[in-house]
């Protein structure tokens, strides 16, 4: 009986309950959304730091650096020589430094040049190595041979034994073709990062190709660094070293933190989108309590029928309620809809933009949260007109309406 | 009785307005720290190697000492008053007066170059030294006995090693 009556007075204001679902729906999917992309995001930049500890780079920005050598997005701020690269790959507490050197694309993707300790059992994520799918292998050092990332494999439609002539710079100009020719010798297995973006050269064949300044044929853009565990002194150390002693050179480090601080620029943009969000589901509380309001009103005279047979003010009160928790339940269930939609775009943006593989269906309090405080605005805005049903008397809601 | 439901739908409301704030304000530090990955900042007025500082003028300098025993050499790096920055300076040795074992000595320390910071001889903040006895004596007293820095000139800084000449 309950639930017929609810469900009556849902249908009766079809229009009203269907703004009111939506208003809920686009609070809730706002609230999720910017909290998710927020949180997620950030961590998913941070795993995608390929488990590398530090970049080292030429003086300048350090986000500049990360940005460069992990994500291959920005330009190169310098060289680094390979003095530079022998000294700190022969530092005790360093495990794996591996040397990046950028300058060349392929119709806009990346040539990344590197050495076969990319290759050698250099983990990406904790129990996953770099390795090349099967069919094919790695380069060999010192041959114009390439792996291409699996997300430009697809992209460039390439196949195995596929030859191509890079062009200088880091954007596609047709007219600076190089004339060396590379083959593809191998796909590198799906990682869920970056490098899945980019063509993987031996970094001889990217520093001595035609045109480049010979003086600068063995230099490289950054060096990877990873410590060895337990070397916990090792990035203060070498950021003291590096950073505040030297002038020439810039340790990156911690890389997390960096990122962390990439974000945190953003933080204005963020509480601006979250005001949006809020000001939004104060809306669509305001629009529950409207369509329900409207509803009650509408049903006086049934309301105190329902009393005149003997119905419990309870029951008006639960019938109300009942209302406007469903406008909420249906709008929850809705706003997820919408924040699916709204992370896929953002997953697909971040997959293949950066190579950054962005999960919003991972564990996040707001989740939890978003739905159940929703539902309880929605329910406290059908509180009034609640109220309104408890207090309707018989004599009232039987009255003559003119 | 009258009153008793509307009280309820107000305390309800309220609730539900306060559990809004609480949550938020909970998420939002739930958010903070979960990137709170501080970039570590210099520790301002803690020698950066963790050896001895020597305080020279009314703060206007530092000297930080780092012995190695294993090696027994003697290293000085020039910081500014609060060991934030390091201060390269052309002097072509810095020597230091030493008593030790009731003996007397005199420390050369030497301009160190250093191709990763960019550091030559004569534009450097480093000083170096090694002396077998640098690698079984841990306590000495020692004087600074003449040092330019920019264009401040410092002369007959005593000092203890490891304890500095801090006056705090």
């Amino acid at each position: 009986m309950l639930f017929l009556l609810i469900r009556r007075g849902l249908r009766q204001h079809l229009v009203s309950t269907a703004v009111a679902v939506l208003l809920v729906a686009l609070g809730l999917g706002l609230v999720i959304s910017v909290w998710v992309v927020r949180t997620e995001a950030e961590q998913s930049f941070t795993r995608s730091a390929s488990g590398f500890d530090a970049v080292l780079g030429a003086r300048g920005s350090k986000l500049q650096l990360v940005l460069n050598a992990l994500f291959h997005q920005e330009v190169s701020p310098g060289n680094v020589t390979a003095e530079d690269f022998k000294d700190i790959k022969n530092l005790p507490f360093v495990d794996r430094a591996i040397p990046i050197v950028v300058g060349d694309n392929f119709r806009g993707v990346r040539l990344v040049g590197t050495n076969a300790d990319f290759f050698e059992n250099l983990e990406y994520a904790p129990g996953h190595v770099y390795s090349v799918e099967p069919g094919g292998r790695t380069f060999k050092i010192g041959e114009k041979e390439a792996v291409v990332g699996s997300l430009a494999f697809h992209q460039l439609g390439w196949s195995i034994g596929t030859t191509f002539h890079p062009f200088h710079g880091l954007d596609y100009d047709v007219n600076a073709q190089h004339s060396e020719i590379f083959k593809v010798v191998g796909v590198l297995a799906p990682t869920n990062t970056p490098a899945d973006r980019v063509i993987w050269v031996p970094m001889e064949g990217v520093q001595t190709l035609g045109g480049h300044d010979p003086s600068t044929f063995t230099e490289m853009s950054a060096v990877l660094i990873r410590f060895k565990p337990g070397a916990k002194a090792a990035g203060l150390m070498l950021d003291t070293r590096y950073n505040r002693q030297g002038k020439r050179l810039t340790l990156a480090w911690p890389v997390a933190a960096i990122l962390s601080d990439l974000f945190s620029k953003f933080d204005w943009f963020e509480r601006a989108l979250q005001a949006l969000a809020y000001l939004v589901a104060v809306v669509a509380g305001a629009s529950v309590f409207s369509s329900v309001y409207s509803s009650m009103s509408a049903r006086k005279r049934d309301l105190a029928i329902l009393r005149a047979l003997g119905a419990h003010k309870g029951f008006l009160i639960a019938a109300v309620l009942g209302e406007s928790a469903s406008i909420g339940i249906l709008g929850c269930a809705l706003g997820f809809g919408l924040f699916g939609l709204i992370a896929s775009l953002v997953q697909e943006i971040l997959r293949t933009r950066i190579g950054v593989l962005f999960d919003p269906w991972a564990w996040n309090p707001i989740m939890v949260w978003g739905p159940v405080l929703m539902l309880a605005l929605s329910i406290a805005a059908g509180a009034i007109p609640a109220w309104r049903a408890y207090r309707l008397s018989v004599a009232d809601g039987l009255s003559p309406l003119s | 009785m009258r009153y008793k439901m509307p009280i309820a739908f107000l305390v309800v409301l309220a609730l539900a307005g306060s559990a809004w704030f609480l949550v938020r304000a909970r998420i939002n530090a739930t958010a903070v720290a979960g990137t709170s990955h501080d970039i570590p900042k210099p520790h301002q007025d803690q020698p950066p190697h963790g050896g001895t500082p020597i305080g020279l003028g009314e703060d206007q300098f530092n000297l930080e000492l780092v012995r190695d025993p294993a090696a027994g050499t003697l290293k000085a790096f020039v910081l500014d008053g609060e060991m934030e920055d390091f201060i390269r300076i052309s002097a072509k040795v810095l020597e230091i007066d030493v008593e030790h074992e009731g003996r007397k000595d005199t420390l050369k320390l030497l301009p160190v170059a250093d191709a990763a910071t960019g550091e030559t001889v004569g534009d450097t903040c480093l000083f170096l030294t090694q002396a077998d006895w640098l690698k079984r004596v841990d306590h000495f007293k020692g004087v600074i006995k003449n040092l330019a820095i920019q264009d401040q000139k410092f002369q007959s800084i005593a000092f203890s090693f490891p304890e500095g000449n801090t006056k705090d």
